[in-house]
């Protein structure tokens, strides 16, 4: 049985299960099946030239893992690094082939059961993230939980560097990510 | 395609081209039976191995081309260049039929009729009709014509022959313990019979003891039977799999009377009982083994003998069964010393290796940090074994050239025909190793350079003779080692490159300008420029329109650079330099803003610190001037951090400067740090960072620190392209500094 | 072909005849040769047979015609028939022509 068939036979195992995280204060779900391992924060290799919300690349065990900045990807403030940051090292299906790929996140929450009827339609509109990357709104005790559409958040065409992007990106670079940048690097440092 | 199906897809390319050799060298040695074998068994395999997957239409022709390969064998056709070629184009039927394996749709092949007909008119039966056989250069054959009973004894043999072809041939004998294990044998045979006819079964009396000897637990049964099935040789060896400890022998339809013979020798009984066995399994007639077991008893010879001396079994038969032996084992032998291995787990085991070395350097840190003499002495002999380790997991992609070079003689004996030229090829070098995706990657180059050397290099044989050379033109391929590097050269003994000519036309193609001077070596680098090869200067020879600049771009792209030599009327010669591999890169290690970076040894021309002038101009301009020359720079950091960087308005005191070269154009690098010489493992960007252009990929550093490689080539172009958009972005002050676009593109 | 030369016994196999008796059978047939006589076997009675039998069956054709002697089956029943035919053995069992193979 291919890993592909093993992700969608689990789908169907294990689907209602999710891991919420905080990215900028903000909570965010994603499928449980989808995590492979959560690893704690380590200096990232920074790439020159991609978008701004690719972090860099970690070394996992000897494979070289790209690491994306959702708070960036959402338009969101980055926070700097700290003790609770961690890395969450997903697997999904880019084209055709599985790809790891590590989303930073300030803090990992929990893992717990978010029934079918407990998730709403993403809105069409008031969300702080664009709607094609939600999955659903999650209702757990009075408050709402974006579930992440991870395969649309890191689909290929939103994440691969490809050809311009990194242009607009550098010529218009701004102070926050070398602010940002430096902390980080301040933090792995100390 | 599964992956059964692509083993033999490679298996059988490898032997067609095995063929293909044993056909070419065949031409020059005709009554080479060596030679003859080895074409035979290249189509007796895929034949076998394509009847494993039920590959229809490949096993009907191949099965046509083996039986006139058997009869050459036997020297009932004699060997022609028309039937070399011949053979030659059904060696390309074939390979085409296994190609298209892969391909959903059926696919006709309209060649395939003509050949077959061509086949058969070649066949003996109407080779002797024509009483060809006799002027045969087989010497065995004259000496049978001699013998009238011979004659005679051929008949039947061939036609029994034939008959026990048409079905497998089984030779089973159980295992001592069979009866023990509770194990019936009316199974074996039900289970056979559900595969296919049992014809003929004979359970083998030699091998059952007298009563008196017999411990009637044991079991000592075995029989020779001929089974007509349209199953697979595995499928019939998985059901009889089941029978432990059994020793099983299948031979499958048309086996040929040598494979009998081996199958005699590797059978229990064959010491003392060859000719029954020979009975029962239909190589020879009741009376000729009649005749040879009275003579024997009188005699008390050796059966093999016998039945050569009374001149029973063809003497080739017996010849070959031996000579077959042992080729046969000769063949396990080198089986033994080559395993297919999925390139994949190679690549595997050497990022597996990569780690452990990454691994070993952090514990030899650690150990260092201790102070533990003993510990770190440890500690450096296991090091040393895995920096061997990691030379000889490399060395597992190195496959020799030759496989490469070989097929060139082909395509040089082809197209020398069609263009009426006198052309021999020479190949020097060919166990020379290399990996093998630039094996499989320079045979495309290769051939072209090949091409263009037979069209435009080598002249017609008159005017050859007229220069006072030898008629047929030479072709040199060679190759070599070179301190990390392969070399290989195309070299001719033609006219060599016409520098008036190549100049009028890049004129005339507006590759330089009219009046440009020019010296002969910087003329010639002109046929490798995109645009010069047009389809005027390539014929339908010279491939599919393809010129030498796709020749220079895909030897780039392996890291390796061309340079060409030409004297007139004495040859040219174009000479390859290729790293070794493409897993490991040699470079030097580098700090920018804080990461590491990996310059490839073989662009870096030298390290130089900055005085304050060099170090203002750096910060000003995009160029430095260094020796009187002008260096334009590459600043990674500033053109990464962009405007943020600028403001600094002063450059760090650390930074060095790397010069480095690519297309004969020197740039220089300017890095924060210098840390030494590494040997980098590459590995691919991947599909994240695929469209990252200016780097070739990600390596580990010893701590385990991500680094990037740096492509030199293309990181000046991105970063040549960035500041372009720079400037359209933004009006710059200086319109007297230098572009760097128009250094760099 | 050989002329049946002496007085010949019969052995009757009955209902199971298998792997747990060749054994005994075994010597059964031995002293049967070495009293110099032929052998005739009855297998009418026969349920089950198993290729342990047949083997020692083979062997004693073998023997029997090293000494001279004769190897005759007299009848068989279904089983035993269908036994031996399923292995194979029913050219030299049943056609009896074992001293055309043996070449003698």
């Amino acid at each position: 049985m291919s890993d592909v068939d093993l992700i969608e036979l689990n789908d169907s195992l294990i689907d209602s299960q999710y891991l919420t995280f905080i990215i900028s204060d903000e909570e965010f779900a994603v499928p449980i099946m989808r995590v492979k391992e959560i690893i704690e924060y380590q200096s990232l290799t920074q790439v020159p030239m991609v978008p701004k919300f690719i972090a860099g690349a970690v070394n996992l065990r000897g494979a070289v893992v790209p690491v994306i900045n959702l708070a960036i990807k959402f338009g969101m403030q980055p926070r700097p690094v700290n003790r609770r940051s961690c890395i969450v090292i997903m697997e999904i299906q880019l084209a055709d082939e599985l790809v790891i790929l590590g989303i930073l996140v300030d803090k990992v929450l929990q893992v717990f059961d978010i029934p079918d009827e407990n998730i709403e339609a993403a809105p069409s509109f008031g969300a702080q993230i664009k709607t094609e990357f939600i999955q659903g709104m999650a209702r757990v005790e009075e408050q709402f939980i974006i579930i992440l559409s991870i395969n649309n958040v890191l689909s290929l065409n939103e994440i691969s560097v490809l050809g311009d992007i990194q242009d607009e990106n550098n010529v218009a670079n701004d102070k926050s990510l070398a602010e940002t940048t430096s902390k980080n690097n301040e933090m792995s440092a100390s | 395609m599964d992956e059964n199906t692509q083993i033999f897809v490679a298996e059988s390319e490898e032997l067609l081209e095995d063929m293909e050799q044993a056909l070419l060298a065949l031409e020059n040695a005709p009554n080479d039976d060596d030679l003859i074998n080895r074409i035979f068994r290249a189509a007796h395999t895929i034949k076998g191995s394509a009847g494993l997957f039920g590959f229809d239409s490949i096993i009907a022709f191949t099965h046509v081309v083996e039986n006139l390969l058997d009869d050459i064998r036997n020297c009932l056709v004699p060997i022609s260049t028309e039937l070399i070629s011949l053979f030659m184009r059904c060696k390309d039927q074939i390979l085409l039929m296994i190609e298209d394996l892969d391909s959903d749709e059926a696919v006709n092949y309209p060649e395939i009729e003509d050949l077959l007909q061509l086949l058969k008119a070649y066949s003996a039966s109407s080779a002797a009709n024509s009483s060809i056989s006799s002027e045969s250069s087989c010497a065995n054959n004259s000496v049978n014509s001699n013998n009238p009973t011979q004659q005679n004894q051929d008949d039947p043999n061939s036609s029994k022959a034939v008959n026990e072809r048409d079905s497998y041939h089984i030779s089973i004998r159980l295992d001592q313990d069979t009866f023990r294990e509770g194990f019936d044998p009316a199974m074996m045979f039900s289970q056979l019979s559900e595969l296919g006819q049992i014809n003929q079964a004979k359970v083998v009396l030699a091998a059952i003891p007298k009563i008196s000897m017999i411990d009637s637990e044991n079991c000592h049964l075995g029989w020779e039977l001929t089974l007509n099935s349209t199953q697979s040789k595995q499928q019939i060896a998985d059901v009889l799999e089941f029978i432990d400890g059994a020793m099983i022998k299948i031979l499958p339809p048309s086996s040929q009377i040598a494979d009998y013979s081996q199958l005699i020798a590797e059978l229990p009984e064959a010491d003392h009982a060859l000719g029954q066995i020979l009975l029962e399994i239909g190589a020879l007639t009741q009376s000729e083994l009649q005749q040879v077991l009275n003579k024997q008893k009188a005699e008390g010879g050796l059966t093999g003998d016998l039945l050569i001396s009374e001149g029973i079994a063809q003497p080739q038969v017996v010849k070959t069964a031996i000579k077959t032996q042992n080729k046969v084992r000769k063949e396990k032998q080198q089986e033994r010393e080559f395993i297919r291995v999925a390139a994949d787990k190679l690549d595997k085991l050497v990022n597996l290796v990569g780690e452990l070395v990454i691994g070993g350097a952090k514990i030899s840190q650690l150990a260092q940090n201790r102070n533990d003499v003993e510990l770190e002495e440890s500690v450096e002999e296991i090091t040393q074994s895995l920096e061997e380790i990691r030379e000889t997991a490399l060395g597992l992609r190195m496959t020799p050239v030759a496989n490469t070079f070989n097929r060139f003689h082909r395509v040089v004996r082809d197209i020398a025909n069609d263009l009426n030229k006198k052309i021999r090829l020479k190949i020097i070098g060919g166990d020379t190793e290399l990996d093998k995706t630039v094996v499989d990657r320079i045979a495309d180059p290769l051939t072209h350079l090949i091409r263009n050397s037979m069209d435009h290099g080598l002249e017609m044989p008159q005017q050859r003779l007229q220069a006072g050379k030898p008629e047929e033109g030479t072709i040199t391929l060679s190759a070599f080692h070179q301190t990390g590097y392969i070399v290989i050269e195309v070299k001719d003994d033609g006219k060599g490159l016409d520098a008036e000519k190549i100049l009028t036309i890049a004129k005339e193609r507006g590759l330089v300008s009219e009046n440009q001077k020019m010296n002969r070596s910087d003329i010639y680098k002109l046929i490798f420029e995109p645009g010069f090869s047009t389809a005027k200067t390539v014929n339908n020879l010279s491939g599919r329109g393809v010129g030498m600049d796709v020749v220079r771009r895909n030897i780039e792209a392996l890291r390796g650079t061309v340079t060409i030599f030409s004297e007139p009327n004495q040859g040219s010669r174009v000479v390859l330099r290729l790293p070794l591999t493409l897993a490991i890169i040699d470079g030097f290690h580098v700090k920018v803003a804080n990461e590491s970076f990996i310059v490839p040894l073989d662009a870096m021309v030298e390290c130089i610190s900055l005085n304050e002038v060099q170090k203002k101009d750096a910060l000003r301009h995009n160029y430095i001037k260094l020796r009187d020359e002008m260096l334009p720079l590459i600043h990674l950091e500033k053109n990464w951090r962009g405007d943020a960087y600028d403001q600094q308005q002063q450059l760090p005191d650390r930074i060095n400067l790397v010069v480095v070269q690519f297309d004969h154009k020197k740039v220089g690098l300017l890095v924060d740090s210098l840390h030494g010489e590494v040997q980098a493992v590459i590995k691919p960007l991947g599909s994240v960072f695929n469209g990252l252009s200016g780097f070739a990929g990600f390596t580990l550093l010893g701590s385990g620190q991500v680094a990037m490689i740096m492509d030199i080539a293309e990181l000046a172009k991105s970063v040549a392209k960035t500041e372009r958009k720079k400037q359209d972005f933004v009006e710059r002050r200086s319109r007297n500094r230098v572009d760097l676009n128009e250094v760099l593109l | 072909m050989t002329a049946l030369t002496a007085n010949a016994e019969t052995i009757q196999l009955a209902d199971e005849c298998t792997i747990y008796d060749v054994a005994e059978l075994k010597e059964q047939i031995q002293n049967v040769i070495e009293r110099g006589a032929s052998i005739c076997f009855d297998l009418s009675n026969v349920m089950v047979l198993d290729a342990a039998v047949v083997q020692l069956l083979l062997s004693t054709k073998i023997t029997l015609a090293e000494h001279d002697l004769n190897f005759n089956i007299s009848t068989f029943s279904e089983a035993a028939l269908a036994f031996i035919s399923n292995i194979y053995c029913q050219d030299i069992l049943v056609n009896n022509n074992l001293a055309e193979c043996e070449g003698e």
